[in-house]
């Protein structure tokens, strides 16, 4: 059976972008909230610090069972059911070429939403909602090296909260039903 | 559509407050045709105060009406078994229906059976395609009804 | 507004029931019947409403032509105009007009259809019959109750001079319905109303004495005597009277019997308008004044307002009326879509989830709290919200079940089509119309019964010549059937053509290089039929007449592999050939065996298996490099399911379960470590991405939260025929069953 984790997730999920950020904490609530910060939940995997971004997010979950589909790519964990809906879930740090994560208490399963298809992402903890300004993300650099060692293809953005560094992933090129199947296992085009 | 879920439950719960609050005028449909069913209520939905009764056949408009007194009556006259006439008879000759509006709507041709409707004592007489604006005023004016 | 598609639908439905009528007709007519006046009119009422229809939705050509087509079927059901052979011909263009009116209504891209040529068609036609025959001059109607006369329609008024000018007798039946009942009632006395004459009209008589019942005055003319009818509708609390004695002008007032009879305002007006020439003299019931001329009618053109009389002190108020809200709501039918029923499905598939919770959690609960009755009370209670979940279940997928019949007619179509464009002389017969499936399959299913029955024209039947030459009826026959058998639904496409020869088959399969001559010269008769179904066997461009029935048949395979289903096929020279499909009743909901490979839980759809068995692996013999066991002495190859997915093989001592799948034409032993239970599963599909891996057809949730796959035997099983196939040995099938 599948549980939400309570409390401040949900609500801050659920509260829209008007949200107060640290800022406004800082200066009162006097100040007229900027509309235009990007909202991201991010989260850890290893030792890297990830995000994506909010309204991508349905909901987060704490593991659920999945089952193995054979013949599909290794970082496909299975499809689990999730209130009667089935999902794919995917292990994000082998996805993205990290050592596969082992299930612990602080694993979590972003629920996302591309398009109108839903995918689970396992991700080894949850840390915060941040709200980082527009102008605050960086072009990733043609070499990433240091604190990131995931594929430029599927890095969206750096960005600095608070010195650490945050990998930005693209959610589009990251989760990619094209690649579910393992290649051996894939038909060409006409057939089926 | 909305005709499509009348007489559900949860619409039956908002019927229940219209009526106390406005009494809308209860309109009985008697048509075969789903499609026509629902575009005469389209039409004079618009209208407002009115509520749809429906019948797909002349035996189930006379099961209908054994039980429930409309304010208006609107037939299509070719109907198998039971036809518009015969069920406009039964209307006229029931002590308690006779004096209910009966609107009865025609295809065009079949001049034989549109004159017994009319002496019959259709109350008014439409032929399909008919222009939705004449369905509206013929039906507002006959609910209105002669003063007093 | 009305939406164009629930339009476009009933349309679709009224082009049916129109071929439906044309086709019962045409059947009537070539048994040499007499023709019932019923189906003309059917035919009519159909055209006539979709005319309305079309009307209201402004498709021009509909309208246009369903005018032109409404007049032509008034003209035949009012004796005007014959229904000859030219006639009957171009009403079944119609219903080919209408098909493809609506596919261009529905998609402009579509061809525009000719409908002004065939409107000329049609007034030719009527033109160059001979005119109008005046029937027998005006029968007086004058015995008849002017109350009834005037509210027959120009029809009604018809059929009944008719049924007196062919010396029929005119009862009057009344019969008194419980308001509950009547569908029922009427159902069952219009059946055996049917076998005694012609049912003129119903006339409700109004009683506001009772409530609760409906009264009816039923008009029918009948060649038959007094005593037969009385005797017929022995049982059913009807009064019969005779109305005239065979000849006319004999007054009757019981015409209407149970109402006080009113006079029409205005009898010369009514008849003056309508041009019928029955006299309006006032008949033995005097007008009751006061009553009836209340009544006014209005016409629309003169703007007046209805006159509404006020009520009589009597007549209870408006609204006062005590309307038990019984049967607020009478309309019969709604359409839903598919979807709609699919996401009621799912709930009810996770309902049965959370109440197998439900129940293990009590159960357990059980085991501790043995002494507390109220556990017990639940046990007992979450078995009953099973059965009526399953109940519930059930009554969905009912909703979705629809009969053969529809698609039938369609097929009835294509045979009298076909049939006349090769100047083949065939009849259908069909049989379990009424056989019900899931409205998907039947809708999948039509292309493929479709293409069988053209090939059985193109190719099977013989010319009329070559059938006179061997001595068979000069008329082909194709028969489809259906019927139910248990949870499945079994549809032959049989004809009595010319069969197909095994031994030609094999022959081109040859030199089609699709099998090698040793391998031919092995080959049984039923296995060389098979090789029909083979892709590449047989193509369009080189049909020939001795083996050209394969065409397109590795479609309507793959087509019927793809529902679930099988295909074989049986034929014999000169006797015909027979097609037999097998499929499930409905897809949403599936039952499956739950089995365990690779120590993970998986569903098979239990349709396609045909038997699971249990093994020794000693048993297991290798054939030309391929596993086989043998199967009532013949070999079934095996797959292993851990195998084919990657699985770790659980190591299992000597014994090994086996399911035998059949798809098609193939047998194929799916080897498995467990068999564990068989249980009703809603299939879910997996998605973006995860539907592409080949094997696994879908997922399902079995208990507490865990989701099951369910294998595409299909696809398992095509993958097992391609491997044993594999090769140098180019050999279409090793399996014999």
């Amino acid at each position: 059976m599948t549980e939400s984790v309570p409390g401040i997730w949900q609500a801050l999920l659920q509260s829209g972008e008007a949200m107060a950020t640290e800022a406004d904490y800082e200066h009162g609530y006097s100040r007229r909230l900027r509309d235009d910060l990007v909202r991201m939940v991010s989260f850890r995997l290893g030792s890297e610090i990830h995000a994506v971004p909010i309204r991508k997010v349905r909901e987060i979950t704490r593991c659920f069972a999945v089952t193995m589909v054979p013949r599909t790519r290794g970082y496909i964990r299975g499809v689990g059911t999730l209130r009667g809906e089935l999902i794919p879930v995917l292990c994000l740090a082998s996805r993205l070429g990290l050592p596969a994560a082992e299930v612990s208490r602080r694993s979590r399963v972003l629920v996302v939403q591309i398009d109108s298809d839903v995918f689970g992402l396992l991700v080894d903890e949850v840390l915060d909602v941040v709200s980082l300004e527009p102008e605050s993300l960086r072009e990733p650099p043609s070499v990433l090296g240091g604190a990131g060692s995931v594929s430029r293809d599927f890095v969206f953005a750096l960005a600095r909260k608070e010195g650490n560094l945050l990998i930005v992933l693209n959610l589009a090129t990251v989760v990619d039903p094209e690649d579910f199947v393992a290649p051996e296992w894939r038909k060409g085009p006409g057939e089926r | 559509m909305r005709s499509s879920v009348r007489g559900v439950i949860g619409v039956c719960v908002l019927d229940q407050i219209l009526y106390t609050l406005h009494m809308p005028a209860k309109v009985l449909v008697v048509e075969d045709s789903r499609a026509m069913r629902e575009y005469v209520t389209s039409v004079l939905e618009g209208t407002g105060g009115m509520d749809f009764d429906y019948a797909e056949s002349g035996f189930h408009a006379l099961q209908l009406l054994s039980h429930v007194s409309p304010d208006l009556i609107i037939t299509d006259i070719n109907m198998p078994e039971v036809s518009g006439l015969e069920l406009l008879r039964y209307v006229r000759k029931s002590e308690r229906l006779k004096d209910v509006p009966v609107v009865v709507i025609s295809t065009d041709g079949h001049p034989v059976d549109r004159e017994r409707a009319k002496a019959a004592g259709a109350s008014i007489m439409l032929e399909k395609p008919f222009d939705p604006e004449v369905l509206k005023r013929a039906v507002s004016g006959l609910l209105e009804g002669p003063p007093g | 507004m009305t939406s164009q598609l629930t339009a476009i639908s009933e349309i679709q439905d009224l082009v049916e029931a129109f071929s439906r009528s044309l086709l019962q007709i045409e059947s009537e007519r070539s048994e040499g019947g007499e023709s019932d006046p019923d189906l003309v009119n059917a035919a009519f009422r159909a055209v006539h409403t979709l005319k309305g229809i079309a009307s209201m939705v402004e498709v021009d050509e509909l309208v246009v032509m369903s005018h032109e087509l409404e007049n032509c079927l008034d003209d035949i059901r009012l004796g005007k105009r014959l229904l000859d052979t030219a006639s009957l011909d171009l009403l079944f263009a119609a219903v080919e007009l209408y098909t493809a009116s609506l596919a261009h209504a529905v998609d402009p891209s579509r061809p525009v259809p000719d409908v002004s040529s065939f409107l000329s068609r049609l007034k030719e036609t009527g033109a160059a019959q001979a005119a109008p025959t005046s029937t027998e001059e005006e029968v007086s109607l004058d015995w008849l109750h002017e109350d009834v006369r005037s509210v027959l329609t120009e029809y009604e008024e018809f059929r009944l001079r008719e049924n007196i000018g062919n010396g029929k007798g005119i009862y009057s039946i009344h019969v008194s319905f419980d308001l509950l009942d009547v569908d029922g009632g009427i159902e069952r006395l219009k059946t055996k109303l049917k076998t005694l004459g012609e049912v003129l009209t119903y006339l409700p008589s109004a009683d506001a004495s009772r409530d609760d019942r409906i009264d009816l005055d039923i008009l029918v003319g009948s060649a038959n005597e007094f005593d037969l009818l009385r005797e017929t509708l022995k049982g059913e609390a009807a009064s019969i009277e005779r109305l005239n004695t065979g000849g006319p002008s004999v007054a009757h007032e019981a015409a209407v019997p149970a109402a006080r009879a009113r006079e029409s305002t205005r009898p010369e007006r009514a008849s003056a308008a309508g041009g019928v020439s029955h006299q309006s003299a006032p008949t033995a019931a005097s007008a009751r004044a006061g009553d009836a001329s209340e009544m006014t009618a209005v016409s629309l053109e003169s703007e007046q307002q209805s006159k509404v009389a006020p009520s009589p002190a009597a007549a209870p108020a408006p609204g006062a009326a005590p309307p038990p809200q019984s049967i607020r709501s009478v309309v019969q039918t709604v359409r839903v879509e598919l979807s709609r029923l699919d996401a009621l499905m799912n709930l009810v598939g996770e309902l049965r989830v959370i109440q197998g919770d439900f129940a293990r959690t009590i159960s357990r609960a059980e085991d501790t709290l043995r002494t507390v009755p109220e556990v017990k009370m639940l046990h007992h209670q979450t078995r009953q919200m099973a059965r009526r979940i399953d109940e519930l279940r059930d009554r969905i997928l009912d909703v979705r079940m629809v009969p053969v019949g529809q698609m039938f007619d369609t097929l009835a179509r294509v045979v009298r089509k076909l049939s006349r464009e090769h100047g083949k002389d065939v009849r259908l017969v069909v049989s379990g119309e009424q056989t019900e499936l899931d409205k998907l399959i039947v809708e999948e299913l039509s292309d493929p019964l479709m293409h069988m029955i053209r090939n059985a024209i193109d190719h099977g039947i013989e010319s009329v010549d070559r059938r006179s030459a061997a001595g068979k009826s000069l008329t082909g026959k194709i028969t489809l059937t259906a019927r139910q058998r248990g949870n499945s639904v079994e549809i032959r496409v049989e004809d009595d053509g010319a069969g197909m020869d095994w031994l030609a088959l094999r022959e081109r399969a040859v030199l089609k290089d699709l099998v090698s001559q040793e391998e031919a010269e092995v080959m049984t008769a039923s296995e060389a039929l098979r090789l029909i179904f083979a892709p590449g066997f047989s193509t369009l461009d080189d049909l020939s007449q001795s083996s050209g029935r394969g065409v397109g048949m590795d479609v309507v395979k793959t087509n019927i592999m793809r529902l679930s289903g099988q295909i074989d096929v049986e034929s014999e020279v000169g006797r015909g050939t027979t097609f037999r499909l097998t499929l499930p009743v409905t897809l949403a909901i599936i039952q499956a065996l739950v089995i365990k490979g690779g120590d993970q839980m998986f569903c098979v759809p239990l349709g396609s298996v045909l038997e699971s068995l249990m093994f020794d692996r000693s048993e297991i013999e290798t054939i030309e490099g391929f596993e086989v066991i043998s199967l009532r002495s013949e070999a079934l190859p095996i797959v292993y399911l851990d195998r084919i997915f990657g699985l770790p093989p659980v190591s299992k001592d000597g014994q090994l379960y086996v399911i035998v799948v059949g798809l098609a034409e193939h047998r194929v032993g799916l080897v498995v470590d467990d068999l564990l239970e068989q249980k009703d599963v809603v299939i879910k599909p997996l998605g973006p991405g995860l539907d592409m891996v080949p094997g696994v057809a879908g997922a399902t949730e079995i208990g507490a939260g865990k989701t099951v796959l369910l294998l595409d035997l299909a696809a398992i099983v095509s993958d097992a025929v391609r491997d044993f196939g594999a090769g140098d040995r180019r050999r279409m099938e090793v399996v014999r069953t």
